[in-house]
């Protein structure tokens, strides 16, 4: 196990290197020159030009100025806006995390308490029309996107069955404006996790040890919950690097409709003014959160399924 | 004593013979589900190919006459802020989803191909470095890295395309439409062709193994004609397959794109474009954003359902 764990983290680092080398070529190659945005007015000014081009170091070979810019990122400096020098892109993320963590996590709780719960009685209504109607909306809804879903949620919770009046803004988990991005954002990874238990489930129905659990004369619900859910929620386990995806995805469409100061709407945010430094970073973290969810799964795989090893 | 009858070769002992195609094509049409997909699907297609001739307005003109109507007769989904009509639109918009799901896709496959027969082909590790360089791109956020490199490709595409135009008097590429459109193909071919070549690699490597193969061989069948008889269909299906589903996906991606506005840019028409364009007034003419919305999940619903049972007609074995 131990052994794993280092050779897991040991994969780790050239992939991180070489996120960090697309992200920065790209930004490299890409953009107008950061030197003629920071010298504002006098941008014709070419000696100046060369002066602050030397004096950011932008005048030295690639290879050098992204051994510079890795070195500085595992530091966790990310360098600073090109449009406000006062504004540093690790604390620009460093602030917006938390919101967009607490708005993934608030849909998360959605996302397990609905989507388990229902994915476990449409298996066990197995062929009744709970089932075929729970199947049809996972089949119609997972193909629609969170900026489609956004205003049609709008449309019938808040003009048609008046239930939410206050929808932009952002005051923390504990308050109504979290309701509706919460739940567009669960939406589609709950279909998902629902799918995966109805099919988990299923398959585990029909093992012995379940049908000696009934014979030994448990009830219903304590098989379905204790023998069948715990053995049946090992698939949506592999699955959580994706709804991971799906979060920072759905993070970076949603937020800026409700005006949410997330992780999201900063890339927007950046994404119009074409502010790179602050595009690098956030594309390299949110990478790197993938990439992190994706090393957990793998460990708690270990733990939940004593069947696996990896020796 | 009668003569030992003399077995007829005649035609009508010979068991009538189904193409690959032909059978796939009739387990397609079997499902309701993929046939459903199929024709909502060829409606689409027919509507962006045909919709804009058959039009009786024209998506870019604003009629100032004809401000934020509602549905009518003359406009079925009324018009918007500058008075263009709003069907007439949603069909420019299926212009741009077909064009753009056409051209990413024949890219994506045509390198996911390339890459990934070359990586089983040659192996080692010419392999092993390309196989990596998969896995990388799909540790990123796909839908971020796309984000990126359209900013990233902006750019560079524009002083390509304006400097192509200098060059040869082609004056139609100086067009900042189609400067979106290239950008457009560029940020998700380079982003979706990692899948395509895994699979690839994967098909090619096993199918070369199988039985069937090496009979071929032993038997002194010329390579080509292994190509092109035995490898290709087999190693099709699942392509054929992988694209459909795909081709979903990045309609959705390209609008997710111009929602973000870096995709398609106005007057351009893509449908989520339309959503960011009509969100301001979505308490007032909820319409102009429910139907872009609602039409681009029908298509990704089609394209989905197709692909389906595309995989059900192609690999028959799946299902079991």
């Amino acid at each position: 196990m131990t052994l794993y764990l280092v050779r897991r983290l040991l994969v780790f680092i050239p992939t991180f290197m070489a996120i960090t080398l697309i992200t920065y070529t790209l930004g490299f190659y890409g953009p107008g020159d950061p030197v003629r945005i920071r010298l504002g007015e006098n941008w014709h000014d070419e000696e100046a030009y060369l002066a602050l081009k030397h004096e950011l170091g932008l005048d030295r070979p690639f290879t050098e100025q992204f051994a510079d810019y890795l070195w500085a990122v595992l530091q966790g400096d990310f360098g600073e806006s090109i449009y406000r020098s006062d504004l540093q892109v690790g604390e620009a993320m460093a602030n917006t995390l938390p919101v967009s963590a607490t708005l993934a996590f608030a849909s998360s709780l959605v996302i397990i308490l609905v989507g388990i719960p229902l994915g476990l009685i449409a298996a066990l209504k197995h062929n009744t029309w709970i089932d075929y109607l729970l199947v049809s909306i996972t089949v119609l809804g997972s193909s629609i996107p969170v900026f489609v879903l956004a205003p049609i949620f709008m449309i019938v919770l808040v003009l048609k069955l008046n239930l939410i009046d206050k929808i932009y803004g952002w005051e923390g988990l504990f308050s109504q404006k979290i309701i509706m991005p919460a739940l567009i954002l669960a939406f589609g990874p709950l279909l998902g996790v629902m799918r995966l238990t109805r099919q988990g489930v299923l398959e585990v129905l029909n093992q012995d040890y379940v049908r000696t659990a009934r014979a030994k004369g448990l009830s219903g619900w304590v098989v379905a919950i204790r023998h069948v859910l715990r053995n049946a929620i090992t698939p949506l386990l592999t699955n959580m690097g994706l709804v991971v995806a799906f979060l920072i995805t759905g993070s970076i469409l949603l937020e800026s409709i409700f005006g949410i100061p997330g992780f999201g709407s900063l890339i927007v945010r950046s994404l119009r003014q074409r502010d790179y430094p602050i595009l690098m970073g956030t594309t390299i973290i949110g990478a790197s959160i993938i990439m992190v969810a994706n090393l957990i799964v793998d460990i708690v795989y270990v733990y939940i399924d004593p069947r696996v090893s990896y020796n | 004593m009668e003569p030992t009858p003399q077995f007829d070769h005649s035609e009508k002992w010979e068991i009538k013979t189904r193409s690959l195609w032909g059978d796939a094509f009739r387990r397609l049409v079997r499902s309701k589900t993929a046939l459903l997909g199929l024709s909502i699907f060829l409606l689409f297609v027919f509507a962006a190919i045909f919709g804009l001739a058959l039009s009786p307005y024209d998506y870019l003109r604003q009629d100032l006459y004809a401000l934020e109507q509602g549905p009518s007769l003359a406009h079925p989904f009324g018009t918007d802020e500058l008075g263009r009509d709003f069907l007439t639109r949603i069909i420019a918009g299926a212009r741009t989803a077909l064009f753009v799901g056409v051209f990413v896709t024949i890219l994506q496959v045509g390198c996911g191909v390339l890459i990934g027969a070359t990586a089983a082909y040659l192996g080692g590790w010419i392999d092993t470095l390309l196989m990596w360089t998969v896995d990388t791109i799909l540790s990123f956020p796909h839908f971020l890295l796309a984000v990126f490199i359209n900013a990233t490709l902006e750019n560079p595409i524009e002083d390509a395309m304006v400097t192509l135009a200098e060059r040869t008097g082609w004056q139609w590429v100086n067009n900042t439409v189609y400067i979106d459109y290239v950008v457009v193909f560029g940020a998700l071919a380079m982003v979706g062709w990692g899948p395509i070549a895994r699979l690839v690699r994967g098909q090619i490597l096993s199918l070369r193994a199988q039985d069937f193969i090496l009979s071929a061989e032993a038997t002194g069948v010329q390579t080509p004609r292994i190509v092109v008889r035995h490898l290709l269909p087999n190693a099709l299906g699942p392509v054929i397959v992988a694209a459909t589903a795909g081709f979903g996906s990045i309609v959705l991606a390209e609008s997710s794109l111009s929602f973000l506005g870096i995709g398609i840019q106005p007057p351009g028409a893509s449908w989520g474009a339309m959503i960011t364009e009509n969100l301001g007034v979505w308490r007032e003419r909820p319409h102009l954003v429910a139907v872009p919305g609602i039409t681009l999940s029908i298509i990704v619903f089609a394209a989905n359902f197709l692909g389906d049972g595309l995989n059900d007609a192609l690999n028959p074995q799946s299902r079991h």
